[in-house]
């Protein structure tokens, strides 16, 4: 099977290096880095990746929700966003986002890769499923200190 | 930060604006009413003047109407007697047919017995003078007289307000000029056409006029103080809205400025713990690395918690800043220089650190990110560029482009990077980490040259940061 494909959204450049650099280890590859929603639109269009790791927080003129809304209307990609803060307003906006997670900063790894799984998983059991109704909705990646769709 | 005018004690302020502008409106009036009793006077004396001129050239034609027919005769009275002035005059006195006696009046006779009448009857004084008078009873007053003076020097009329006994009068003067019809009779008195022979003076009561003014200042004072109390009374009442909303306002300002301290405050308070436990987190790698006996672990102790100080000290800089959104790179790079210089101490050659450094202010979004590339490109330097006993420089370069791009360089004389290193791919993390730090979060470009050393440059631009607050 193809290596999986995986787009980080982050403006912190020592946090992307440290994502990029877990996601190696565990065996993905790793598009071009963005640190803007509108960088990040772009990158979708050329390298079409299979998940992406969404900061929300952004630098540019978008933030990690406007940039989800472009891209959803290009391709069905399931999103794992990164938030240092977490509020209501903020889960909200997330569970309103089919096919999504979110995780609290500082990430340890394994949480990542547990919610990548899941995330890649609930996709390919929606994909097998074609046409069944709801059935299962793209899961949410759970991290130690979130729970977002409560 | 200092908000200003509220800083001060307005109170006062306030208070005496409104005294000013009381006072300043009573003047107004005071002087209004001034300017139109003054107005109401000059109209008073021009009627005046009008009056008694008109009454100067009713006399006037009287005169050169008795004139043109050389005298007329009325019937001699007591009141009437012959002229003792025409005596050498022929037919002075002559009668009728009936044994009526009647005699000769002059123009002069005549004006004088109807300005007598007149002052009996209506009070108003006419007087027909002369410097040299034929009869000495028509002899000039005092005011006649510099009036009559005055004429010979070419003066066509005189008027004033001047008392006569009790009363105040206006009084009006003008000459009567020799005519050709004058001369016939006066001609042996020395005049000829065009001399001035005396003059008729008009004077009438002032006493209606002033009563008038008198009742139009009554009226004036009622008016303008009638206006002048809805005036004071409007102020009154607006003041105190203008009061109370400038107290607000004055107090809103006031716990802003309280609020802005906390707020500064609460910056330096925020960058300080941030710097402080930064510090614990460099303690605890420390205490780690300790332990250790593998000098390359020990290594990577060492630049992590390099790179850690290298953050610290921008919150150490912003701590102590007058200006908390930004600090001064300037002074950021000397002292980051130094730290990193002296870290490295105890080697066999010498490294000497030059600083072309310009000032230049940015935020901590920008700053801290430059620090974390300065950090890395002067270790860099210091480390690899020298080996053994080699000599040379480090130079540390930062300037501000008149478009508010900043260039940051680190250059070195040593011996260069290695051969087909491309710093985008391969090279070690510091390198990645300088890359990605340069072009994407500070959103500039890097350059990399390699004759004779190593030289980075950085360029990028801070003001996209300004739309969040670091």
């Amino acid at each position: 099977m193809e290596k999986v494909k995986i787009l980080i959204v982050e403006d912190e450049a020592i946090s992307a290096i440290s994502f990029k650099g877990a996601l190696k280890r565990y065996g993905y590859k790793v598009c071009k880095l963005a640190s803007t929603g509108e960088d990040a639109i772009e990158i979708v269009r050329e390298e079409k990746p299979d998940l992406i790791l969404m900061d929300i927080l952004l630098a540019g003129e978008i933030d990690g929700f406007d940039a989800t809304r472009e891209i959803r209307s290009l391709a069905d990609i399931p999103i794992i966003f990164m938030t240092g803060y977490m509020d209501d307003e903020i889960k909200m906006k997330v569970s309103a986002i089919e096919g999504s997670a979110l995780l609290l900063k500082p990430i340890e790894p394994a949480d990542l890769q547990l919610a990548i799984s899941e995330a890649l998983q609930g996709r390919k059991k929606t994909l097998s499923h074609d046409g069944a109704g709801s059935g299962e909705k793209a899961s949410e990646g759970k991290s130690r200190d979130t729970d977002c769709r409560r | 930060m200092k908000i200003p005018f509220f800083g001060t004690k307005s109170n006062h302020r306030l208070r005496n604006t409104f005294f000013l502008i009381a006072s300043l409106w009573t003047i107004l009036i005071v002087a209004l009413t001034g300017a139109t009793y003054r107005q109401a006077n000059t109209s008073a004396l021009d009627a005046a003047l009008s009056n008694t001129r008109n009454m100067f050239f009713r006399d006037m034609a009287y005169r050169r109407w008795a004139t043109g027919h050389g005298g007329v005769y009325v019937p001699v009275t007591p009141e009437t007697p012959p002229n003792p002035y025409l005596a050498g005059v022929p037919e002075r006195d002559i009668t009728t047919p009936s044994g009526r006696k009647l005699t000769l009046m002059n123009p002069a006779y005549m004006t004088r017995q109807v300005h007598e009448l007149g002052r009996e009857q209506y009070g108003l004084r006419g007087h027909i003078t002369s410097l040299r008078p034929i009869r000495p009873e028509n002899a000039p007053d005092e005011w006649e007289k510099e009036a009559l003076l005055a004429f010979e020097q070419g003066e066509k009329e005189v008027s004033s307000l001047q008392q006569l006994g009790q009363e105040t009068y206006f009084r009006l003067m003008r000459p009567m000029i020799t005519e050709s019809a004058c001369v016939k009779c006066h001609a042996v008195h020395g005049y000829k056409v065009g001399d001035i022979r005396g003059g008729i003076s008009i004077s009438a009561p002032w006493a209606p006029y002033r009563q008038a003014l008198n009742e139009h200042l009554r009226t004036l004072i009622l008016a303008y103080g009638v206006i002048w109390a809805i005036g004071l009374l409007g102020l009154l009442l607006g003041w105190n809205r203008i009061y109370g909303y400038l107290s607000e306002i004055k107090q809103t300002g006031e716990a802003l400025q309280v609020s802005l301290n906390e707020k500064e405050l609460l910056f330096r308070e925020l960058f300080h713990r941030t710097k402080n436990n930064m510090q614990v987190i460099t303690g605890f790698l420390n205490l780690q690395s300790e332990g250790i006996a593998d000098e390359k672990v020990q290594e990577m102790f060492k630049k992590t918690t390099g790179r850690i100080k290298a953050m610290a000290l921008v919150h150490e800089k912003l701590y102590q800043a007058k200006d908390l959104s930004r600090i001064d790179l300037k002074e950021y790079i000397e002292e980051l220089a130094g730290m990193i210089m002296e870290s490295h101490d105890g080697r066999p050659g010498s490294i000497a650190l030059q600083l072309e450094l310009e000032s230049v202010f940015t935020t901590i979004d920008a700053a801290v990110p430059c620090g974390l590339i300065l950090n890395e490109l002067i270790s860099n330097a210091v480390k690899h560029a020298f080996p053994g006993e080699r000599s040379g420089w480090v130079r540390i370069v930062l300037r501000q482009q008149a478009d508010g791009e900043i260039e940051i360089g680190v250059e070195d004389n040593g011996v260069g990077l290695p051969e087909g290193l491309d710093i985008r791919k391969g090279g070690s993390l510091g390198l990645e980490s300088v890359v990605q730090l340069a072009e994407h979060q500070l959103r500039g470009q890097v350059e990399v040259r390699r004759g004779g050393g190593a030289r980075f440059r950085i360029r990028f631009s801070d003001l996209h940061y300004k739309a969040r607050m670091g």
